[in-house]
């Protein structure tokens, strides 16, 4: 800054100078920008492009997910998309694992007759209701099938009256989402 | 550019709710029944008998001023009464205490001008070189704490001009600009105009509305007495066709009177000025023949250039009448 009130014609030359060099240096730059770095696109159109991108992809998966969910409820089927599927708890027998009101994602098991003790498993009993409880027994039959003790995780619960058969199982838990 | 709307600042009969008491008077309002139009890329300066009434005037037009009647239109969107907001489109200027004092006039206009998408470098030439350029190479780089207020007051209208604002309420009339300032001024009011934007200036200079202005407003005892353009002004009012210095001016003027009786003489810093009477046109190489053929050379005679400053104080005598 300057010390005296007036600015002299010395320093008025002198700060020519020095934005002329800033420009020499600045041009030199945008020449050398040229020689690769313009053909890239910035870096403020890629960002605009990866959000596009994400944005387009997220409205396919909202879109494919509305529809394979409303094919699925018309065949009377549980809804899943790409394999998983979600469900509600709506009692409280595995408490506190899984709170009353909580999500849960399940995926169907690739090969529901290998599944070991302390997998949380949704299946349907032989009445027809969907249940989530926990393997506490592996049952090897002789005819080679296999068969699981469930229970709830709730202390108050006993273990399920019935054995679980592979064909039963509907989905392996994955992810519990708390809502409550 | 961008489309701008044509009338800037639209008043019809607005009048302020500030008054002003004379003693023995009732209270009168101080401004009464303002009409006006300012148009897009106009210059204008506000001048008048009074500073308040222009201060005034052009608070009520920057929208920090509440009115009390009437209809005021800012850029063709209606202004509240009651609501004084400094809208987007305003830059005001209003004191010249705005500045930060630590740093450099050029530095203050690139911090102002950050948001900018032009390189800085190219900025920095750019205004650096319009100070130049506008006669303010002088304080360019001068620390802001140094400057006068007058000074600090161009560097912010600078500030103004490089602003997106559409118009500029420039609202110093209390200033007083010298002979290096005014140049500035209208140097700057020339480049704002030509980018479309719109300058009101609040001023008791005449010399600065002469220089700088397109249109002129003059306000008296409240009410707008004149509002057009400058060029306007200035042949209408200034009435003085020939100026004439000499040493016996009296003496001549006596003889002036019998040759000229058409004309109305007066004596103003030694120098005798020969107007028209009413509206009737007069050649000043009439004039200068008449006096000639008397047998007398005056030392000096000029034909009146048409001042502002003439204008403005024949329209003021003309109403104080």
């Amino acid at each position: 800054m300057s010390s005296t009130k007036y600015t002299t014609p010395e320093q008025i030359a002198e700060m020519r100078r020095e934005l002329l060099h800033e420009k020499h240096k600045l041009h030199k730059l945008q020449g050398q920008d040229l020689s690769w770095k313009s053909r890239l696109p910035s870096g403020k159109s890629m960002i605009q492009l990866s959000s596009w991108i994400v944005f387009s992809a997220l409205v396919l998966l909202l879109v494919t997910s509305i529809i394979s969910i409303n094919l699925a409820k018309n065949r009377g089927e549980i809804p899943n998309i790409w394999g998983f599927q979600l469900f509600s708890v709506e009692s409280g027998s595995m408490e506190p694992t899984l709170p009353i009101g909580s999500l849960i994602v399940s995926r169907i098991p690739k090969e529901p007759g290998s599944l070991t003790i302390g997998d949380i498993v949704t299946f349907r009993t032989i009445s027809g209701i969907i249940v989530t409880h926990r393997i506490i027994e592996v049952i090897f039959n002789y005819d080679g099938t296999v068969a699981y003790r469930t229970k709830g995780d709730n202390p108050k619960n006993s273990p399920d009256p019935e054995l679980l058969t592979e064909d039963r199982v509907i989905g392996l838990l994955v992810a519990k989402i708390p809502l409550t | 550019m961008m489309n701008l709307p044509e009338h800037v600042v639209f008043m019809e009969k607005v009048q302020s709710v500030e008054h002003i008491v004379h003693q023995g008077k009732e209270p009168q309002r101080v401004l009464k029944e303002i009409s006006l139009l300012i148009r897009r890329g106009q210059v204008w300066g506000f001048n008048g008998s009074s500073r308040l009434e222009v201060k005034l005037l052009l608070e009520i037009i920057a929208n920090i001023r509440p009115y009390n009647s009437g209809r005021c239109v800012l850029i063709e969107r209606g202004m509240p009464q009651h609501k004084r907001i400094i809208l987007n489109h305003v830059f005001y200027i209003g004191s010249s205490e705005m500045m930060y004092n630590n740093m450099n006039v050029l530095e203050f206009l690139m911090f102002v001008t950050a948001k900018s998408k032009i390189n800085k470098v190219e900025l920095q030439e750019q205004i650096f070189e319009f100070l130049i350029d506008s006669g303010l190479g002088h304080i360019s780089l001068t620390s802001n704490n140094l400057l006068t207020q007058e000074e600090k007051a161009v560097i912010l209208l600078t500030a103004a001009a490089y602003s997106n604002s559409l118009i500029i309420v420039f609202n110093l009339p209390e200033y007083e600009f010298d002979e290096i300032l005014v140049p500035a001024i209208a140097k700057i009011a020339a480049w704002i105009s030509q980018k479309g934007k719109t300058i009101i200036l609040g001023t008791t200079d005449c010399l600065l509305i002469e220089k700088a202005c397109s249109h002129t407003g003059i306000l008296f005892n409240g009410k707008i007495i004149y509002a057009d353009t400058v060029e306007d002004f200035r042949q209408k009012f200034d009435k003085v066709e020939v100026i004439v210095s000499d040493k016996n001016i009296i003496a001549m003027m006596d003889i002036l009177a019998i040759l000229l009786p058409d004309h109305k003489l007066s004596i103003k810093n030694n120098r005798l000025m020969i107007s028209r009477s009413g509206s009737a046109e007069s050649d000043p190489g009439m004039i200068y023949q008449m006096i000639t053929s008397f047998g007398w050379i005056p030392e000096r005679l000029e034909v009146n250039p048409k001042t502002v400053q003439n204008a403005y104080e024949e329209l003021i005598q003309q109403h104080d009448l």
